[in-house]
């Protein structure tokens, strides 16, 4: 399962949805600053916390100790949004606990001792928020968190005080794209205390039109109020993206027909196929099935595939190192099969 | 446009940041933006896959800052956490704490910082659940104690012995 595998509700423009919480236990310094004999000290306290006797957690979560774990499996995480590159780059003390259908991670020693997370498909804030409450609800029962009156929940840095909350969803924007409207989503989302970026997070170019819209606050505000202000944000743009999809379809569906089928015809044809073309052209794909104008395909195939379509994912399928102009010619196959089938 | 910091290089990192109200955006090269700090980025290119890059966002803040001040870096002195051993230096180079007692050892240095990035002082949201009974008897007796120096000033001492030995009761009961 995963958020790759299910539906969420408005998903034509949300692909998902994430929260996250940074906490820490009291007694010991930071991630950054912990000796290696302390990273794992924290890490089994995280561990016992959740798979000791009293926690109801443990049924549903595995336990990987990622210090352990091939890179190429760690890459393949990161391509699931499961973990960051963050993590996946500490040598010493690093560990995950994920809940065997993936809609939930704790990510043991990044930038603090717990990253707890929830990713769902589509837009659910609230049900993710109820959920990981009381995730962080029975943790806390087991471990001190580092708190203060004033300041919260105490983080590594000063970004994430008080609620140690972000929240954050990935929208599939190519209709405002197209319109030039990039600039003006930026500095919409900066002014009501959002962050714009791309695919990947902290990168410049969005990949496929997909860009991640997250709060940059998290103090001062409870935790509904900043889930709140996010959800009639990201409404706001989803909105934005419908009307203006209606708009391009109005005055030139033709030109959009010919674009998807195009888009389909590479896919379903080429013999070799870059990254960033292809999440171009997977853009172009999944807007068609918005606009029906692909009916044999779900979204939840195409999210699949784009999964499917990264590198250490194809590395893996492959079973061996693979270089540039393997990697494309390695996906056009993999993409080639997957239409194939989806459309005989 | 050239780089701001070698003026040699093509620029082609912008970064955009609003102090106080006040946007600074910095153009730089990626040779200076690696020159500037010890902060591990891991990127992944489209092309390239996964790299890693030293990057730091908190030292070009610093610097866009410093150089709008005309301060150096020489002119902050060193300053430790009795509890980690951090230095206030590389907080500010690197934009983490070392414990959550840099909180308390740092206070006077990171609280104009924190009003700047984050719109309040005081966290409004979820308490852990099992300091929560005694924060809420702390909050309490605050309200009473309050209560009791408003009943003294109006001299209204009934109300004030009922509180008086309220508050005593549950400072006891702790």
């Amino acid at each position: 399962m995963s958020w790759i595998d299910t539906d969420g509700p408005n998903q034509d423009v949300a692909i998902s949805s994430r929260i996250r919480l940074a906490r820490n236990i009291e007694g010991y310094s930071f991630s950054g600053m912990l000796s290696d004999e302390d990273a794992k000290k924290v890490r089994d306290k995280v561990r016992i916390s959740v798979f000791g006797s009293s926690n109801i957690l443990k049924e549903s979560m595995d336990f990987l100790n990622l210090d352990e774990l091939p890179i190429l499996q760690k890459y393949m995480l990161m391509e699931k949004h499961l973990i960051s590159a963050e993590l996946a780059g500490r040598e010493i003390g690093s560990g995950l606990i994920l809940k065997k259908d993936n809609l939930l991670s704790i990510m043991i020693n990044e930038e603090d001792h717990l990253r707890i997370q929830a990713i769902f498909a589509g837009l659910q804030l609230d049900e993710m928020w109820d959920y990981i409450d009381k995730v962080d609800d029975l943790i806390e029962n087991e471990i001190d968190y580092s708190y203060d009156d004033k300041l919260g929940y105490l983080t590594t840095c000063p970004t994430n005080l008080g609620t140690g909350m972000r929240v954050s969803a990935m929208l599939h924007l190519p209709a405002l794209m197209k319109a030039g409207q990039l600039q003006s989503i930026m500095t919409k989302a900066s002014r009501l205390g959002m962050t714009v970026r791309g695919f990947y997070g902290e990168g410049t170019q969005a990949l496929g039109n997909i860009f991640q819209l997250s709060n940059q606050t998290t103090l001062g505000k409870s935790e509904m109020d900043i889930i709140e202000n996010f959800k009639s944000t990201a409404l706001g743009f989803i909105d934005n993206e419908r009307l203006m999809r209606e708009t391009v379809m109005e005055s030139g569906a033709n030109e959009i027909e010919d674009k998807v089928h195009r888009a389909l015809g590479i896919l379903m044809n080429a013999r070799q196929i870059g990254l960033k073309e292809f999440m171009d052209l997977l853009s172009g794909v999944r807007l068609g099935i918005c606009l029906q104008i692909i009916e044999d395909i779900d979204l939840k195939s195409i999210k699949d595939i784009m999964i499917r379509g990264q590198a250490a994912h194809l590395t893996m399928k492959s079973d061996r190192q693979l270089n540039k102009k393997e990697l494309a010619i390695e996906r056009a196959f993999m993409v080639r099969e997957f239409f194939k089938d989806k459309l005989n | 446009m050239l780089c701001q910091k070698c003026n040699k290089r093509v620029a082609t990192v912008h970064l955009t940041t609003i102090i106080n109200g006040n946007q600074i955006t910095v153009h730089i090269c990626e040779d200076c933006a690696g020159d500037l700090g010890e902060l591990k980025v891991f990127k992944i290119d489209p092309e390239k896959g996964i790299t890693v890059d030293t990057f730091s966002f908190v030292e070009l803040m610093k610097s866009a800052a410093e150089t709008a001040a005309g301060k150096t870096e020489k002119d902050i002195p060193d300053k430790f956490c009795p509890v980690c051993e951090m230095n206030i230096k590389d907080f500010l180079k690197k934009g983490r704490l070392g414990c959550s007692k840099c909180y308390s050892s740092f206070s006077d240095e990171l609280m104009p910082l924190i009003g700047r990035i984050q719109p309040d002082l005081v966290h409004t949201g979820k308490t852990p659940a099992a300091k929560f009974p005694m924060i809420k008897i702390k909050n309490k007796l605050t309200e009473m104690e309050t209560e009791l120096k408003t009943a003294l000033d109006e001299e209204d001492y009934e109300n004030a012995i009922i509180l008086r030995d309220n508050i005593r009761q549950i400072k006891d009961g702790e």
